[in-house]
């Protein structure tokens, strides 16, 4: 009972670090790209992002289906042609509601999308295309 | 028992050829097809009618067996849901974002080998793409992505 116990939080803290350390990286890319200036994620949005879809959609991700279509850390790093494409997939699928994923939802109900997340990264992505596409 | 059986089978098989399959029909609209749009360079074209079309557009080839079920829901099934996905017969209703999008999409699952879908090619061998047909087509979606911007 001790191990197990001990084994969880040794996990625990190093997932802990995990996260952390991606996390870091996404404010990192940011500043390297900043000069470019394609796209800026305001604080409010990068709550969200965190909360709601980081945790499938990152380049460390377990999922490669979710890392393949998305990898939230990567996006200040995209082209102009890959940044629209991505943003406008974010767009679409929080709008239609294929993401977070239903069965997701229903097994982590906290990670659903309230309806003023949803629409802060609807208009935040299509915002960030037309100001690319301009 | 072997009789049996077999007599229930082909009972079953004549029964389900009577239900409807939901193909969808061939509807092009001149002018809104991809090839009649973008700059596509014959080479490339060729790639996409060969191996994309039969799903992807409103010119699908209907072989005789996909009138014959159960293969006739498999083939109205892939042809509609290809169609929801990407549609090269309608390329014209796009916006700009959608096709710079699609393109980006055509890029990547043919990069990955997720398209043509691995059942495709065991009837259509013209479909199963070489590395360098993927990438030329691949080029193409950059090269007609970033003149979408222009």
């Amino acid at each position: 009972m001790k191990k197990t116990f001990l084994t969880i939080t040794v996990l625990a803290f190093l997932s802990g670090l995990f996260l952390t350390s991606t996390a870091f990286k996404i404010t990192n890319t940011q500043k390297e790209s900043a000069p470019e200036n394609l796209l800026t994620i305001p604080d409010s949005v990068n709550k969200v992002l965190q909360d709601k879809c980081f945790d499938c959609h990152h380049s460390g991700s377990e999922s490669m289906k979710a890392k393949m279509k998305l990898k939230i850390d990567k996006l200040p790093t995209l082209s102009k042609r890959k940044l629209v494409s991505k943003l406008d997939g974010i767009a679409e699928s929080v709008e239609t509601k294929d993401m977070p994923p239903k069965k997701f939802i229903k097994k982590y109900p906290e990670q659903a999308l309230t309806d003023a997340e949803a629409k802060l990264l609807i208009d935040w992505a299509n915002g960030s295309i037309d100001k690319i596409m301009k | 028992m072997v009789r049996k059986i077999l007599i229930i089978a082909v009972v079953l098989f004549v029964i389900i050829q009577f239900i409807p399959t939901g193909r969808p029909d061939n509807n092009p609209v001149p002018g809104k097809d991809i090839l009649e749009i973008e700059d596509v360079p014959d080479e490339v074209a060729v790639l996409l009618k060969t191996a994309c079309y039969d799903c992807h557009s409103q010119q699908v080839t209907y072989p005789w067996y996909s009138y014959v079920a159960p293969v006739s829901f498999l083939v109205a099934r892939d042809v509609r849901e290809g169609r929801e996905h990407l549609d090269f017969g309608h390329w014209g209703d796009l916006s700009k974002r959608k096709r710079i999008k699609a393109l980006d999409e055509i890029s990547e699952t043919v990069e990955e080998g997720e398209m043509p879908m691995k059942i495709y090619p065991i009837m259509h061998p013209g479909a199963k793409l070489t590395d360098a047909q993927r990438q030329k087509i691949m080029e193409w979606c950059e090269s007609c992505a970033d003149k979408l911007f222009e």
